[in-house]
């Protein structure tokens, strides 16, 4: 009988340790992922404090290599400062109905080519909620992504907007870009 | 005294002795240890320019040391070692000189000088990684305090311990640096 | 009072630790990527991408333009350029390399070729979009036979797909100098 207290009480200590070793990884899973998705229209939505609207979205095909085409999506986000600081960061992508996943490029063109397809000849920079150059609360901080996708994306994509500190909430816009042809 | 009791009492006392044998031969082999540490010279030995040291990760092979004007105006003056440096491990490495980095200890006047600046020759610029049997000529670069005289220098090179399998996990790591070598050198071009 | 009995246990117990430890694989070959080799010409299938090892060409110096400045590397070795066609499958990523060489030495990229136009180390490739990038090794030119590229995930490959790409027919002499254009 005393037996049986000591095995049962080394179990429950086992289980204690692995409960306390799998949360670090729990907790690392859950903000590796958007797992709940939030749909959002048009008109924004709020994610964590902040509002999210997808302002614009541009799209040009080259006609050398008609299989891949560019999107550039300029993001508004609108909060005070404490919900952005909360959002640590954010994190922009687009996915196709199959799971697939285009990040944003970052690369010593990628501004040029920006301002080469935004039709205000305009880069805003990549998407940080806090900003250096922040603009008074209640105005909208803009940001530009450039992607590079297959011409299939064209039809519809879906954009994908959350941040360290938001995940496993994320938000999920439907997109259908205005294509022009560049020469 | 019965003879059982005489049996049982033999048994006792063989093991006591058991114990206190094991006990001595512990502290005997403690003892001859120390012995063998303090027989094993401590000071690394001394080496001339040209003399390759291994220094785990690395060879080295110290070439010649000489001061160098100047990089800009009022700036210090500086120490170049030109050496040949080759990679003894089977991977290309960017931490040349061990991890934490330990590259060759300039010392003038007893202290220590900053670590060197470490220059791959053929591009001029800092040696980024250093591939398996492709050996490198490199210079060394320290900047010498304001206030030194050219004179004689003393050179330290640390080698890094390689452990195969640890005794956990069997994994392979990089332990303890110890000095593996010293040189003592005038450098070229001192007045 | 001690029974041969006892003895043989512990016997027969100190054989089988012995024997245990003794064919224990260590860490370092247990902790590895998942490898799949892959002969000449072959598509290899990792787990988020695709690639292909299209073709190769050996160089004694090579030159390129790197912010703004033109920059020619020499070595002691030979410059191997290889070419590599490839696709992500789930998401954007890089692409990590290295060559196994003959002896089974593994020599990086190399860095004094970093930021060459169209390199490896600055490529990201997309999700249903072939691309194609060059990878610069620096080695002995005895390496080069028998050994093989090695496409990893770029950062940690362990417990990730690596693929190990036979190398195509390489040209019998090398170039005394290859410049690279974007």
């Amino acid at each position: 009988m005393k037996h049986l207290v000591w095995i049962i009480l080394a179990m429950l200590l086992l289980l204690a340790t692995v409960a306390i070793g799998a949360l670090t990884d729990i907790t690392d899973l859950r903000r590796a992922r958007e797992w709940n998705i939030t749909q959002a229209g048009q008109a924004g939505a709020e994610l964590h404090g902040v509002h999210v609207r997808v302002a614009q979205v541009w799209a040009a095909t080259a006609p050398s290599r008609p299989e891949r085409a560019v999107i550039v999506v300029r993001l508004a986000l609108r909060s005070n400062e404490a919900a952005r600081q909360a959002w640590i960061g954010c994190d922009v992508s687009l996915s196709d109905g199959s799971g697939r996943v285009w990040r944003p490029l970052q690369t010593a063109n990628t501004d040029g080519a920006i301002k080469a397809i935004s039709p205000d000849g305009e880069s805003k920079g990549r998407c940080t909620p806090v900003p250096y150059n922040a603009p008074p609360e209640g105005q909208e901080i803009l940001s530009d992504q450039l992607f590079l996708v297959p011409a299939d994306l064209l039809k519809g994509a879906k954009l994908r907007v959350s941040a360290l500190g938001t995940r496993p909430d994320g938000l999920e816009f439907p997109i259908t870009p205005a294509v022009r042809a560049l020469q | 005294m019965t003879g059982k009791q005489r049996t049982s009492l033999l048994q006792h006392l063989k093991g006591r002795l058991a114990a206190s044998v094991g006990v001595m031969a512990a502290i005997l082999f403690g003892l001859w240890l120390k012995v063998e540490d303090a027989r094993v010279p401590k000071d690394p030995p001394q080496i001339a320019p040209g003399q390759p040291i291994d220094l785990g990760w690395v060879e080295i092979t110290p070439l010649s040391l000489s001061l160098a004007p100047p990089e800009r105006e009022g700036k210090p003056k500086r120490l170049l070692l030109q050496a040949r440096l080759l990679n003894l491990t089977g991977d290309t490495e960017s931490s040349v000189f061990g991890f934490p980095p330990h590259p060759p200890e300039l010392t003038v006047g007893g202290a220590p000088l900053p670590e060197p600046d470490i220059i791959l020759d053929r591009d001029g610029e800092p040696l980024a990684q250093l591939h398996p049997r492709l050996a490198e000529r490199i210079t060394l670069v320290w900047q010498t305090p304001p206030d030194w005289r050219p004179g004689p220098v003393s050179l330290t090179f640390h080698r890094q311990t390689f452990k195969l399998r640890d005794n956990l996990y069997g994994k392979s790591s990089w332990l303890l640096f110890q000095p593996a070598a010293r040189m003592s050198i005038t450098p070229a071009g001192a007045p | 009072m001690i029974r041969p009995a006892n003895i043989a246990i512990v016997l027969v117990g100190g054989a089988l630790l012995g024997v245990m430890m003794q064919t224990a694989p260590d860490y370092n070959s247990v902790v590895q990527p998942f490898r799949s080799h892959l002969a000449t010409g072959e598509t290899g299938e990792a787990r988020s991408f695709r690639a292909r090892f299209t073709g190769a060409r050996l160089a004694e110096r090579i030159a390129f333009r790197r912010f703004g400045r033109d920059l020619v590397r020499d070595t002691d070795g030979v410059f191997l350029i290889a070419e590599i066609e490839a696709e992500a499958t789930v998401a954007s990523q890089q692409i990590g390399a290295t060559w196994r060489g003959a002896s089974g030495r593994d020599y990086a990229l190399s860095r004094r070729a970093q930021g060459i136009p169209t390199g490896l180390d600055s490529r990201w490739f997309q999700p249903g979009l072939t691309d194609r990038a060059i990878a610069v090794f620096e080695l002995p030119e005895d390496e080069i036979a028998g050994g093989e590229m090695v496409l990893t995930n770029s950062f940690n490959a362990v417990f990730d797909s690596a693929l190990h790409l036979a190398p195509p027919p390489l040209p019998a002499d090398k170039l005394p100098l290859v410049r690279i254009d974007p």
